[in-house]
């Protein structure tokens, strides 16, 4: 199956310990056993509403091709944890190859 | 302002009749595309009818569907006061 991942991790952190995060997430889904296909980083962004009392995020985007069960652990992750904000999943029938709008924005 | 969208005549004259988000050159409806879902929405943040913007159904769903996403994600507001 083909996913796309979404994640947003606190802008109060420092660009390194949110990277550490994200690598952390990587290896979760490689350590099961699934192939990374594409990562974009769309950068420091506002939210457009407070979650957990941030009013920033990094975001971070991964498409895989792995199995549904990593998913869990990151759902619970979102519970427990106060500086990952938002885990958003998604099936997707084929991965896009060109960089997403919100990426080139971060570039300009 | 309610006349202009019922009346037959008149709305001809004032709104395209094809579906904006229909055919070869539409731009593609997705989460990630914001600037192109802030314009199906109002300025509060609600989603605008498909009678107002002439959108198909079948894309007005894939809109209200990506809208919402964009929501979770806090790319677009729920409720904007500004």
């Amino acid at each position: 199956m083909l996913y796309e991942n979404v994640f947003i991790i606190s802008g109060q952190l420092s660009k390194k310990s949110a990277d550490d995060y994200y690598d952390d997430l990587l290896k979760k889904i490689k350590d099961t056993g699934g192939k990374i296909l594409k990562t974009e980083f769309w950068g420091l962004r506002d939210l457009s509403y407070k979650i957990k009392k941030n009013s920033k995020g990094y975001y971070y985007m991964i498409n895989c091709e792995c199995d549904s069960k990593v998913f869990k652990e990151f759902d619970t992750k979102v519970r427990q944890d106060i500086n990952f904000l938002r885990f958003f999943n998604l099936k997707i029938k084929s991965v896009n190859k060109d960089q997403s709008l919100l990426t080139e924005q971060k570039n300009n | 302002m309610r006349n202009k969208v019922f009346d037959n005549t008149s709305s001809k004259l004032f709104f395209n009749k094809s579906c904006p988000l229909s055919g070869k050159d539409a731009p593609i409806v997705d989460y990630k595309n914001i600037n192109l879902l802030r314009r199906y929405m109002t300025e509060k943040g609600k989603i605008l009818p498909s009678r107002v913007t002439q959108v198909s159904t079948k894309k007005q769903k894939e809109l209200s569907a990506a809208i919402k996403r964009a929501r979770f994600l806090a790319l677009l507001p729920y409720v904007s006061r500004q």
